[in-house]
């Protein structure tokens, strides 16, 4: 029982829902902005998919103040959703990234109730994409994001309103770790009609500047990411591989070609690369490299 | 500048000499493929081989032909600490070339360039390349803390009309190089032209300032100031948003990126008021 059941692989082909991805590597939400900004740094039409930065109805800004910090491996980060809004996106940046052979995967911001509905309402209909995620999870904005991430019944509400404005679209939602339990939330996403769950955003934590007294971040706290947040995320995907029927996307911290194996032993049908693009571009081809060399890892028992 | 040709490349240390104690001049090979570049274009380099520290750090490049690009490390924290302990052929990783803005070559009019500590590094360019090119009406102030910190060796070949500040006097003038400048103005010893700067946060700030404060016949002679910033970064490409720097206008729609809606911004118009970060 659980996620590969319903990953149909062939060869590293990977279906969830409606959609099926080349390959099972993805760039994550945020870090590679539209993938654009990439385009000449790595070669994006050989991923699996990008996901592009979170878009809401209406643009955004992002947050005043200091938006990074680094942490012992890993990353403070308080962007604060800053995005082109969705008609910009749908306009230039989506016709784009397709021409210039991205598979597209679109994030969409779960603020307020009637800007989402609007949101979604705007993307029926609309081509160039099959797959939405759903970013149920952002710590960083004051409406939506990971407040209504953090409740069930938002989740469930949120996400069946999705799949079924977006009926026929393959629907991700993804999940924060800021809770308690994060298996409700992923029984949440399924019931509501998910085609996957992606796990997951970053961490909330926070940093002080000793030497002047002061808060980092205007916002107090920021999300955490990158290497340091990666057996968080492992553990994560672990429990909602084992508790959901659909298939699993993991993320968080993912910064080598076996940190990527083991997302997959822990139960995942395919990975997304975030913080580690600044570092090293390169990853996501590497990992795609090897799976195409030895195959996709068995998921382990247990 | 655009970013065809901008990419990840593999490649090694020629040279790692220290200028002095606590900073470094790196010549790195250039890459086959590696662009051309203007002053106020970076790179960002993987110092370490873990994740600590995690992100690529950025350089402006100092000086760039067919073989090298030449960078100055200053050692502030772990980053700069590993650059300046690389030997020859060590292999590194360099992201570039990076930055959306960067100086406009002069026309004409007399170009101003004044630099502080590190900031010599894109200045330093701008003198040699344009040099080469034979644009000869420049004026550099260059301020230190001491004399150990002006590197004239990096500006040997080229000569221009140089004046120098250090804060402990030992070499030229002594105080910052925004005070220099402002003497220098008063005494009607610069032309009038405009200003290419690059220094620590509040040299830049009190340089627009001293600027703004030219007051009768003075005012209006450096029409334009344009300054290449600093802020921490992660992608350097634009694309994760992170390093801010707010311009004056409308609040916030006013926030940019200083990687790719820079390093260069017109000095005039950022909100140093607002830029709490
Ligand atoms: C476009 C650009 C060009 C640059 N050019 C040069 C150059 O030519 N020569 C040079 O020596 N440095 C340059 N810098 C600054 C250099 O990138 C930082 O000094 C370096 O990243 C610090 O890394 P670290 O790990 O050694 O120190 P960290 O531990 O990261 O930082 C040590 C201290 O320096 C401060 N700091 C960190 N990053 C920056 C930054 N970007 N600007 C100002 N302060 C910072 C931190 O707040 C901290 O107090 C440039 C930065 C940018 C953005
Ligand atoms: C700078 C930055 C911006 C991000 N923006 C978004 C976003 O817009 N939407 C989203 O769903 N996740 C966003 N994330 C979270 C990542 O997609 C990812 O879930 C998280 O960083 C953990 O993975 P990583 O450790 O590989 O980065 C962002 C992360 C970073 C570092
Ligand atoms: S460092 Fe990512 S936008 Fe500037």
């Amino acid at each position: 029982m659980g996620g590969m059941d319903l990953v149909s692989g062939r060869g590293v082909e990977v279906t969830i829902g409606s959609a099926v991805f080349k390959n099972p590597v993805f760039l994550a939400s945020g870090p590679a902005g539209y993938g654009l900004e990439y385009e000449t740094v790595i070669d994006l039409a050989v991923l699996g998919g990008v996901v592009a930065k979170t878009i809401t109805y209406k643009p955004l800004v992002g947050n005043r103040g200091a938006r990074l910090r680094e942490t012992p491996s890993g990353l403070l980060n308080s962007i604060g959703l800053e995005n082109v809004g969705c008609e910009a996106f749908l306009s230039e940046k989506l016709p784009a990234m397709v021409e210039r052979g991205m598979r597209p995967i679109v994030s969409i911001g779960a603020e307020g109730w009637e800007d989402y509905e609007r949101l979604l309402e705007r993307l029926s209909g609309t081509e160039g994409f099959d797959a939405v995620e759903i970013n149920l999870s952002c710590p960083n904005v004051d409406i939506g994001g990971m407040a209504v991430g953090r409740d069930p019944e938002l989740v469930e509400k949120y996400v069946r309103r999705a799949s079924e404005v977006l009926g026929g679209k393959c629907i991700l939602a993804k999940l924060t770790p800021n809770v308690e339990d994060i298996v409700p939330l992923a029984l949440s996403a399924e019931g509501a009609g998910a085609d996957g769950i992606v796990a997951v955003n970053t961490i909330v934590g926070m940093d002080i500047d000793v030497r002047n007294r002061k808060l980092v971040f205007d916002r107090v706290t920021a999300g955490l990411s990158g290497p340091a947040i990666l057996p968080v995320a492992l553990a994560a995907v672990w429990k909602i591989a084992r508790s959901v029927e659909i298939p699993v996307v993991g993320v968080g911290g993912i910064s080598s070609v076996d940190d990527a194996l083991k997302f997959f032993m822990a139960g995942a049908a395919a990975v997304e690369v975030g913080t580690a693009i600044f570092y090293d571009p390169e990853l996501p081809v590497r990992i795609i490299e090897r799976l195409e060399k030895d195959g996709i890892p068995e998921r382990l028992s247990g | 500048m655009s970013s065809a040709g901008r990419g990840i490349f593999l490649t090694e240390i020629l040279d790692n000499r220290a200028l002095y104690p606590d900073t470094h001049v790196i010549s790195i090979k250039r890459p086959a493929g590696f662009p051309d570049t203007e002053p106020g274009g970076f790179i960002s380099i993987r110092a370490v081989e873990n994740t600590t520290p995690l992100l690529l750090r950025p350089f402006s490049i100092m000086w760039q032909d067919d073989e090298h690009i030449e960078i100055l490390v200053k050692v502030v924290g772990p980053g700069s600490e590993a650059l300046s302990k690389k030997r020859t052929k060590e292999p590194v990783k360099i992201l570039g070339p990076l930055g959306g803005r960067t100086f406009p070559a002069p026309s004409q009019r007399p170009v101003i360039l004044i630099a502080g500590g590190t900031g010599i590094a894109p200045i330093a360019y701008a003198i040699k390349k344009w040099s080469a090119a034979g644009v000869s009406n420049a004026v550099l102030i260059y301020g230190a803390a001491s004399s150990v910190g002006i590197a004239r060796d990096i500006l040997d070949e080229v000569v221009i009309e140089s004046h120098y500040a250090t804060l402990d006097g030992s070499l030229g003038f002594e105080g910052d190089a925004v005070e220099l400048f402002k003497s220098l103005a008063l005494d009607n010893s610069l032309p009038e032209g405009d200003i290419y700067s690059c220094g620590p946060r509040g040299m830049v700030r009190a340089l627009c300032d001293a600027v703004a404060g030219l007051g009768g016949m003075y005012k209006g002679r450096f029409a334009h100031h344009y300054t290449s910033l600093e802020a921490v970064m992660a992608c350097g490409l634009g694309a994760c948003r992170g390093c801010t720097v707010p311009l004056k206008g409308d609040g916030e729609s006013a926030l940019k990126t200083v990687c790719s809606d820079g390093p260069v911004f017109d000095a005039e118009e950022i909100d140093w008021e607002g830029w709490t970060w």
